[in-house]
């Protein structure tokens, strides 16, 4: 028997657009697989007559007052692709407070709020997901909650930002300099008219606050992690590397070591013969080296991976 | 997408609220960065000089390419010194991953038993 979930949605630009087009292409799927119907009862949006890269379903009311998303009685789960911090944490407290259970890819937001978040979500007795904050295409918090259980991680090493792996890339392929990779990037839809959080290792920063919670339980800050980023990085450099046996990348680290927990978020080399050094353009990976599993490598693409391109 | 269906079985089994990172620690956090480890050297310096440095550091230096250079594994003060010695701005210093040499573990010191002799 199929069950119905109404769902609302706070948001409706790349990633929500995306979102409703998943729920629609994989609806019925949905429904023979998991017995569930998802009903997409609202979405709020910041301006009502923006144009819109998808079309609603039928029945879905589009608003541009969060507060009746977040409160509307009928709804159960609220999805937060809005990207903004102060609005979208106001936001998903109300929608717990309310009951709903939460899911967000609002990574900025899990890495300097999360704690907050989760335990208002725990008080509440609601759900409080946000898989997609981390590498887009990789289940890895899952992965590491569920497959690691019994485990004991030692070591977590990702290529996680698709703009800064995209553009190192690039730059070692072609000799592209710094700047023509990031314009290339950013016509091909991979990068933000300003990129600054990506090249500058802070959105890497982020996502390895969450992945070290979730690997070894640990909290870090920004300025535990000091992150460097690729802006100062040359073709020259990249090349030389690549001809020497080593892929500039990008790497978040964190490693257990003696009881202490030591990290990173900066450009490295790293040595052709690791698979972590074949992770190109926008695809992300996460090296994970454990105590009973020892080495595995999940690769799959990023969240821009698949972002429509920029009009220019 | 995983997350809405997780969460939607959830809702309907009634056991939301339950599914939180049971991972707590609370570990001393380090700088990867203050650990000795290899680099890769981008430079336009003479060899000359880079040999000198690494002799007066007491590490080693192998050229890879035109201007690249692999060093053996450095502690941070060898380090700056390198990049002290050749002008900020006149070398860049990639580290090389998974180079790190960790330092030994501290050890519980030995005790053993001592017999007396009572007389």
């Amino acid at each position: 028997m199929t069950q119905t979930i109404e769902v609302g949605m706070l948001g409706l630009g790349t990633v929500g657009s995306g979102v409703v087009m998943r729920l629609t292409q994989a609806a019925t799927k949905i429904e023979q697989t998991q017995g569930i119907r998802l009903h997409l009862a609202a979405v709020a949006v910041h301006h009502l007559n923006a144009p819109r890269a998808v079309t609603l379903p039928i029945g879905t009311r589009l608003t541009d007052k969060i507060a009746t998303v977040v409160t509307d009685p009928h709804i159960q789960i609220v999805i937060e692709v809005m990207g903004t911090l102060a609005t979208a944490e106001a936001a998903i407290v109300a929608a717990l407070q309310h009951g709903k259970s939460v899911i967000t890819a609002n990574k900025d937001l899990i890495a300097t709020a999360g704690p907050r978040l989760i335990a208002l979500a725990q008080r509440q007795q609601c759900d409080l997901f946000y898989e997609a904050s981390v590498a887009g295409g990789i289940p890895i918090l899952r992965t590491l909650t569920d497959s690691y259980a019994t485990d004991q991680v030692q070591q977590v090493a990702g290529i996680i930002n698709g703009t800064a792996n995209y553009i190192l890339s690039a730059m070692t392929a072609t000799g592209a300099t710094y700047a023509e990779a990031l314009a290339a990037a950013q016509r091909a839809g991979y990068a933000e008219a300003d990129p600054t959080n990506d090249v500058s290792g802070l959105d890497t920063t982020y996502k390895l606050m969450i992945l070290s919670q979730f690997a070894f339980g640990q909290g870090l800050t920004i300025s535990q992690i000091q992150p460097q980023g690729i802006t100062m990085i040359t073709a020259a450099a990249c090349q030389q590397a690549a001809q020497s046996g080593w892929q500039v990348k990008l790497l978040a680290q964190a490693q257990l070591q003696v009881g202490q927990l030591y990290c990173r978020v900066a450009p490295v080399a790293v040595p052709n013969t690791l698979a972590l050094s074949q992770i190109n353009g926008v695809q992300n990976g996460v090296a994970v080296r454990s105590q009973a599993i020892g080495q595995s490598l999940y690769t799959g693409p990023g969240a821009g991976a698949r972002r429509p391109p920029i009009a220019s | 997408m995983n997350d809405v269906i997780v969460a939607a079985h959830r809702w309907l089994q009634q056991t939301r609220g339950t599914a939180f990172n049971p991972n707590q620690a609370h570990l001393p956090v380090r700088a990867l960065s203050q650990v000795a480890q290899a680099y890769l050297l981008f430079t336009t310096s003479p060899v000359l000089t880079l040999q000198k440095c690494a002799n007066e550091g007491d590490f080693s230096i192998n050229r890879r390419n035109a201007s690249c250079y692999e060093t053996s594994v450095l502690t941070p003060t060898q380090l700056a010194h390198l990049t002290a010695t050749l002008g900020r701005g006149q070398v860049t210093a990639l580290p090389i991953a998974f180079s790190t040499q960790w330092p030994a573990s501290v050890k519980p010191s030995v005790r053993s038993n001592v017999k007396l002799a009572i007389s």
